[in-house]
């Protein structure tokens, strides 16, 4: 956080920075004009000047801006030269940025878009890298003398494909502001600008890339519906309630992906959902092994979220089985999640349960509680679990998930009494 | 001059005290010449009176429908009873206890215009709202409300010098409460509280029903039913005599046996009643948790209401903290003798006697807030994703008076208003779900056309009386709400409609 934070110290200094842009073009500008001073009725282009500046070149030049905390290299696109213009306009430049570290059949880079983590330098549309500016209307034969921060861009807040050692190629553009090139993705796709240039640099990313990560994430969805099948044949049998409960989760899915996307995932889930069902009637489940690589391709956020629909299943009809109390504790365990988030989560699910506990319960399963565990830390469990349902049991205005949350502190009485006292 | 009444308004019995003239507090005796009212009422069968205390106890066996009881653990919630097809509030048939309770003393004292309640430590906003308008609708002017195991802590400290942390332990007919404090003569430094709404004497007495039952179907081979079958005596009673005896026989009449006479041991009632024990235990523990003590660390504990008088409670006390629990005082009297104090400790100097003023004028108390308060604000939780979380704002146990500012921001431009809300919990609870609303609005409209994160500032301020004032802020273009919560304002004037159909008195 400290590392965004300071991130967005830096950018606010190089907005900064831009502001000063134009006055230093004006400046520019005027000991480009000073060769021959315009005049009021002379229009631009009408002659040439006699000390004409070079055409417009750009240049990458890396520097070390110091933050609070730490420094950062920023990768400044600079200009110098006569601006690329065929009459008066207003002038804009833009810099997009593509991959361009892998190499297709014929031994050519393969572009690839590359996103950008910060909000202010993206495409309008898009999460991929812009940065764009105006310089507002400049006029013929106006230009830099000497090497000018047009625009810029910190590699540490790219997202490439892939992690390591990248090869970005920054294409600049000139544009006119009233006729602007459409950029989508990092490519351009429409118009034409006034000048291109190109440049590339490497930089090497220790962070999984957004092609990794959307495989990892929809990996993690295939294994999230594996598991829930697996848990909701904890109890022998997938009973309708489990199975609708999985079928909303997919359709959850499904509903955030574009139209395009959507049916072929559709066919993919449900190829998992049968694999993973034969392989729970048969008694394969291998809930062990989809927990181990869950844990390994799948974020807080997607192992959260796997314990959040076992624990869907665990009340989807009503009763909370001692099996499946046990399952979604070893799940949420094994997967590391957050105890606190998890406890939470699943006590929502427990003060729904109508009449779900009644009758004899494991205490073990129901109250989480490790049968390796001392008294004293057994104690110290039930009083925190006591002080967390008894209010609840005060501030639940539901009489049902009230009555529930007596019934809680009933078998966390009852486990006091037979574990402790 | 005004009498000063303290009233402790129980679950399962009420007294009313007042601060004579001389500076003592002493319990005024009912009508009947009892020390204590039972908190129950009546209907009478053509609806066209009540009755409160024991002549109402008295008709809960043949009237069963029209005898209502423990009604105080249902203020909070304010679930109503029926009763000739009309709906009663908890708050209405509280006022009705209430009334006796001021009409028996106005006959021997003269008239009681305004009175100190008691309520349990752990009661809701709600709970004490309805307790004040319980009083109200008793033509009571309710002064203050003070918590029970304060005011019994008050009498105690009144009647032997205390000194050192000490435990409050106040397990009365519907409830049970632990109090910390920190005692220095009478200077008395609540440190914090905690309670249990649903553990209370009655709640044995239904275990103690259950053994009952259990062992006459064992052996007569016949299914108890209360509609053929009869006790003897309650389970009350049954119970205030394994308080003393090792045994009791228990008399059932009715049903094919026709009479039968059954031996129940104190340790059958124990075995029954465990984990009742150990949810007691379990609120002492997280009780001493909260207040980061150990056992060890209590120099005395107090008892308080009629349910320490079961032996097995004492014991288990003497066991828990290493000494036996101090009992010098009525148990069922000490809170509204506590409260009678208080009723001169809090009142107008011009209201008291010299005498009166010498016994209050050296106490004193600090009370802490019972609850955390908060409000609903989005947050991103540790998987990095957008929640409406708890924020709490004035801690549980913070010395009262407080107040506490915090800033919040507005989630997405051109927001042009904000959901406020004011949040009581019991734990530091950050899922809105499990905690209790007791105020929402907006604050709005706010200017057009601004960015996200505007801030908004949020001030709570809890006094002495209990009562919140709230101000929510628009920094930028100073729009203010501003609110009070507490037990002057917290009922909508929608919850006591039709309160008339019950207040015969006022025909």
């Amino acid at each position: 956080m400290e590392g965004i934070i300071a991130v967005a110290i830096v950018l606010a200094l190089l907005n900064i920075g831009f502001a000063f842009l134009r006055s230093q073009w004006k400046t520019s500008g005027d000991a480009a004009l000073s060769a021959r001073p315009q005049t009021a009725s002379q229009r631009p282009g009408d002659a040439k000047p006699s000390g004409l500046l070079p055409p417009m070149e750009t240049r990458l030049r890396a520097e070390e801006v110091t933050g609070k905390h730490h420094s950062y290299i920023v990768q400044r696109v600079e200009a110098k030269g006569r601006f690329p213009i065929p009459e008066a306009l207003k002038l804009g430049f833009t810099a997009s940025i593509l991959d361009v570290t892998e190499l297709d059949d014929e031994g050519k880079p393969r572009p690839i878009a590359v996103v950008s983590s910060l909000e202010d330098y993206q495409e309008s549309d898009t999460t991929c890298f812009e940065d764009r500016q105006e310089l507002g209307v400049v006029q013929l034969y106006q230009g830099w003398s000497s090497w000018t921060s047009v625009l810029s861009v910190i590699p540490e807040t790219l997202v490439p494909p892939r992690k390591g050692d990248r090869k970005y190629q920054v294409n600049v553009l000139a544009y006119d502001v009233d006729r602007q090139p459409t950029v989508r993705h990092g490519f351009l796709l429409d118009g034409e600008p006034l000048a291109t240039w190109a440049h590339e640099f490497v930089w090497k990313h220790e962070s999984d890339g957004w092609q990794e990560h959307s495989e990892k994430r929809r990996e993690s969805e295939e294994l999230i519906v594996r598991l829930a099948v697996a848990m909701g044949f904890v109890d022998g049998s997938l009973h309708d309630a489990e199975a609708a409960t999985i079928r909303q989760w997919i359709a959850r899915r499904l509903d955030l992906l574009r139209p395009e996307y959507r049916d072929k995932q559709k066919q993919e889930f449900n190829e998992v959902v049968k694999q993973a069902y034969a392989a729970a009637r048969a008694g394969k489940a291998g809930a062990s092994g989809i927990i181990d690589r869950l844990k390994e391709v799948g974020d807080a956020s997607a192992r959260m979220e796997a314990v959040e629909l076992c624990l869907d299943i665990l009340s989807a009809d009503g009763q909370a089985a001692d099996a499946e109390l046990k399952a979604v504790n070893a799940i949420a365990q094994r997967l590391d999640v957050d105890v606190e988030q998890f406890e939470q989560q699943k006590d929502k699910r427990l003060v729904d349960l109508a009449g779900g506990l009644n009758g004899e319960v494991d205490c073990y399963a129901l109250l989480n509680i490790d049968r390796k565990w001392g008294r004293d830390q057994i104690k110290a469990h039930l009083n925190r679990l006591y002080g967390r349902w008894n209010a609840r049991a005060e501030s639940l205005a539901d009489p049902e998930e009230r009555a529930q949350a007596e019934r809680m502190l009933e078998v966390i009485a009852t486990a006091r009494k037979d574990l402790v006292s | 001059m005004t009498a000063l009444v303290g009233i402790d308004l129980g679950t399962t019995n009420s007294a009313l005290a007042i601060l004579d003239q001389t500076g003592r507090p002493e319990i005024v005796p009912n009508a009947e010449g009892d020390h204590v009212t039972p908190s129950v009422v009546f209907f009478e069968l053509d609806g066209s009176a009540t009755s409160v205390g024991q002549a109402a106890k008295d008709n809960a066996i043949v009237y069963p429908d029209r005898v209502f009881h423990e009604f105080k653990r249902s203020m909070a919630t304010n679930v109503p009873v029926t009763v000739d097809g009309q709906q009663v509030a908890p708050v209405e048939l509280s006022s009705l206890v209430l009334r006796k309770l001021v009409e028996d003393t106005s006959e021997r004292k003269g008239e009681i215009r305004g009175a100190v309640i008691t309520v349990p430590a752990n009661f809701t906003n709600e709970a004490r709202v309805a307790t004040i308008k319980a009083g109200e609708l008793a033509s009571l002017r309710v002064t203050h409300i003070i918590n029970e195991p304060t005011a019994a802590l008050f009498y105690y400290s009144y009647h032997k010098p205390v000194s050192g942390t000490v435990v409050v332990y106040d397990f009365g007919g519907g409830t049970l409460d632990v109090s910390i404090a920190r005692v220095s003569g009478k200077n008395v430094e609540i440190v914090t509280s905690k309670g249990d709404p649903r553990l209370g004497g009655i709640d044995f007495d239904r275990k103690l029903s259950e053994v009952i039952r259990r062992t006459f179907e064992a052996s007569a081979g016949e299914k108890f039913d209360e509609r053929t079958h009869q006790l003897g005596k309650t389970p009350k009673e049954y119970k205030k005599q394994l308080t003393t005896r090792n045994e009791c026989a228990v008399q059932i009449v009715g049903g094919k046996t026709g009479r039968k006479i059954l031996t129940i041991t104190r340790q059958e009632f124990e075995t029954a009643t465990a984990t009742l024990i150990s949810k007691a235990d379990l609120l002492v523990d997280s009780t001493l948790d909260e207040a980061g003590l150990r056992p060890a660390d209590i120099t005395q504990v107090f008892l308080v209401g009629g349910s320490t008088r079961m032996p097995m409670v004492t014991t288990h006390l003497e066991k828990l903290f290493g000494k036996p629990p101090v009992c010098h005082v009525n148990p069922d009297e000490v809170v509204a003798l506590g409260a009678a104090l208080y009723a001169g400790f809090s009142a107008d100097e011009k209201d008291l006697n010299p005498a009166q003023k010498s016994v209050v004028s050296s106490m004193e108390l600090q009370e802490v807030a019972n609850h955390f308060f908060g409000t609903i604000c989005q947050t991103g939780d540790a998987t990095g994703r957008q929640r409406l979380s708890n924020s709490i704002i004035i801690e549980k146990n913070t010395p009262l008076p407080c107040s506490k500012t915090e800033p919040y921001y507005t989630v997405r431009p051109g927001q042009q208003a904000v959901d406020i809300s004011v949040t009581q919990s019991a734990t530091r609870e950050e899922d809105p779900d499990f905690v209790r609303t007791i105020w929402e609005g907006s604050l709005g409209p706010l200017p057009e056309g601004r960015p996200a994160n505007m801030e908004i500032r949020v001030t709570y301020s809890y006094d002495t009386n209990q009562i919140m004032h709230c101000r929510f802020e628009d920094v930028a273009s100073g729009l203010t709400k501003e609110i009070d919560i507490g037990v002057k304002s917290g009922l909508t004037d929608t919850s006591l409609e039709g309160v008339d159909r019950i207040l015969i008195d006022d025909e």
